[in-house]
């Protein structure tokens, strides 16, 4: 899901009796559970690597926030300095991986070898009005924090702001809004630290092609220690939220995303309703907020679901007469407060990035194949976001609009990827590196012009592969 | 504003089989205007340096937000109603994970007594 608000507004008069036998389909969703998929569980707690500015984890299972990956690594490091983590880099035993919130549900992660946390490589190190430079295990939250203290923010955020910088990046994190990239095009230089231990400085002007390259590495270059980004005076955002029909908000919304700030869509499943969601900048002012109800909304979507699921007519007639299309929602605040939700509600992910001009297209086929399976409820989520010319970016070369679908954590998922994937691919969806997907190295080669440059690149900064966690073999197509 | 509520009330005294859900729009919901960004708890941080950078990277990405679902810092009440309540069970459930919480609660770097001392600011009292 995304942005805070799927607020659902109802009409309060309605009250409808239903003598109806309801079996709750919510226990045949929990028998249809898929097991969690255990990746790398090796050897527990071995001597982790010390050095005198390193502290070593005092648990060494990780798992990710969906719960479908875990790993027992052989060490997990936290190193204290660039020092520390050129030390233990270059002694590590492979594979080596670094992980930030762990919010990626492919498994990008789980390795037997050496688990690196950055959180100690964490904060602004300098900073001016246009720029900022942060250590690349700080978490998006913190880097916002410290950031409005210093009185600046981020152009745009994701969702999410858990993660670390340097996770955000390696998986092409992003946002919503025409005019906007995703968080690595606000990179204006970083500071990458070879398998070897060896820093490169890289930006446009330097080392072009590495930093083009580690603007979306999926952490299989190295580790990023440092990066500078692009920064802005604080800024406050007015956010509205409205229901309206599916099929008026999908004709609406390219020019919807074309007149606001930033422009989102969360079409709802079985109700013929949708919430669009939009930002725009406004003079500093007073703070304007209501409590986040996106729980409670997506509990009473799971309610209805699990009471009404198997009678998707019924469940459509009931949310037509009780969604009231006439209340809106207003926020107003500091960007960044406004930009990034709390998630409590787990759930598995798939999101596709196709070109714009088949964003709309591509949305509603994703919406009629979802409602072919009565247990969805979970808002699909629609963003823009401008193209940029990192390598692996999903979006290289085109704008692209992006559609992620979700599961709630603990059901069936399978069918995001099975099902899913074959509309994403009739419209030349790339996939979101860090949600499920099951493209091939040949088909991830074919849908990047610089993919073989990128490998090239790999082959020579990790000649020996310590960064290529088993997935990540399988992905990028490296025996 | 009102939010959606999708009140259900099953009927009593009907048949096991049967099932009557009344679907009500209810509870008007006034909207709580929260406090500004700076709001007191944000800036809270424990008085040890080292702690307090630890619980800004870590336990404040969701403990001072209520929307995380999890206990917001000196939030006594809150605290007061986890089905875990006391302090070696809840460093065990930091150290193991619990619902969104991944194991070590985003700080791999945490012995267990930090566990233990930043829990304690959380909930505001003394070990």
């Amino acid at each position: 899901m995304s942005r805070r608000t799927r607020r659902l507004v109802l009409k309060t008069a309605l009250a409808t009796g239903m003598g109806v036998g309801v079996a709750s389909l919510h226990g045949a969703q929990k028998a249809a559970s898929v097991p969690v998929s255990a990746a790398s569980t090796t050897t527990p707690t071995a001597a982790p690597a010390t050095g005198a500015s390193a502290t070593s984890a005092n648990t060494n299972t990780w798992r990710n926030w969906s719960g479908i990956h875990t790993c027992q690594p052989n060490s997990w490091q936290v190193p204290a300095t660039v020092d520390a983590l050129a030390d233990l880099l270059r002694q590590a035993p492979g594979p080596i991986r670094c992980v930030g919130a762990g919010h990626s549900f492919t498994a990008l992660v789980p390795t037997a070898g050496t688990l690196f946390s950055l959180d100690r490589l964490s904060g602004i190190t300098a900073h001016s009005d246009t720029q900022a430079t942060l250590g690349a295990g700080t978490r998006l939250q913190v880097a916002n924090r410290q950031l409005d203290a210093k009185g600046l923010a981020l152009y745009n955020l994701p969702d999410i702001d858990a993660q670390t910088l340097a996770g955000a990046m390696a998986t092409a994190t992003h946002g919503t809004g025409v005019k906007f990239g995703a968080l690595h095009t606000d990179l204006l230089g970083l500071t990458l630290m070879t398998p070897k231990g060896e820093l490169l400085q890289c930006s446009p002007n330097q080392r072009a092609d590495v930093f083009a390259a580690a603007q979306v590495s999926l952490g299989a270059l190295g580790v990023l220690t440092e990066m500078t980004l692009r920064v802005r005076p604080s800024f406050h955002l007015q956010r509205k939220v409205w229901l309206a029909k599916t099929q008026d908000l999908l004709d609406q919304a390219p020019a919807l995303a074309e007149r606001h700030r930033q422009f989102e869509l969360y079409l709802l499943p079985f109700t013929g309703y949708g919430a669009a969601i939009t930002h725009d900048e406004v003079p500093i002012g007073a703070v304007q907020r209501v409590a986040a109800a996106d729980e409670d909304v997506l509990r009473d979507l799971r309610l209805l679901r699990d009471w009404l699921g198997r009678w998707p007519g019924l469940r459509r007639w009931v949310a037509q007469r009780a969604i009231d299309p006439d209340q809106t929602e207003n926020m107003r605040d500091l960007s960044w407060k406004l930009l990034t939700s709390q998630r409590p509600t787990r759930f598995n992910e798939s999101e596709g990035h196709v070109p714009r001009e088949s964003g709309i297209t591509c949305l509603r086929e994703v919406l009629e194949t979802l409602e072919r399976r009565n247990e969805v409820f979970f808002p699909i989520e629609f963003r823009y976001t401008k193209a940029d010319q990192a390598w692996l970016s999903p979006f290289h070369g085109r704008d692209s609009c992006s559609i992620a679908a979700h599961a709630l954590q603990g059901e069936a998922h399978d069918y995001l990827v099975q099902e899913l994937g074959p509309v994403f691919r009739r419209h030349g969806a790339r996939p979101h590196w860090g949600k499920l997907h099951n493209y091939s190295p040949a088909e991830l080669r074919a849908l990047y012009p610089q993919w073989k440059r990128f490998a090239e690149l790999r082959r020579e900064l990790d000649p020996q592969g310590r960064m290529l966690t088993p997935y990540m073999k399988r992905l990028l197509g490296e025996s | 504003m009102q939010t959606l509520r999708w009140a259900i009330r099953a009927a009593r005294g009907v048949g096991a089989a049967t099932a009557v859900f009344l679907l009500l729009a209810c509870e008007p919901r006034t909207a709580p205007v929260v406090a500004s960004s700076a709001n007191a708890i944000e800036s809270l941080r424990p008085a040890e340096a080292g702690l307090a950078e630890k619980y800004e990277r870590s336990c404040m990405t969701c403990h001072i937000d209520a929307a995380s679902g999890a206990p917001r810092t000196r939030d006594t009440l809150a605290w007061s109603r986890r089905a875990v309540t006391e302090r070696g069970a809840l460093i065990l459930s930091v150290q193991k994970g619990f619902n969104a919480m991944p194991p070590m609660g985003l700080c791999p770097d945490c012995s267990r007594e930090d566990l233990g001392a930043l829990i304690d600011f959380m909930r505001g009292v003394q070990p």
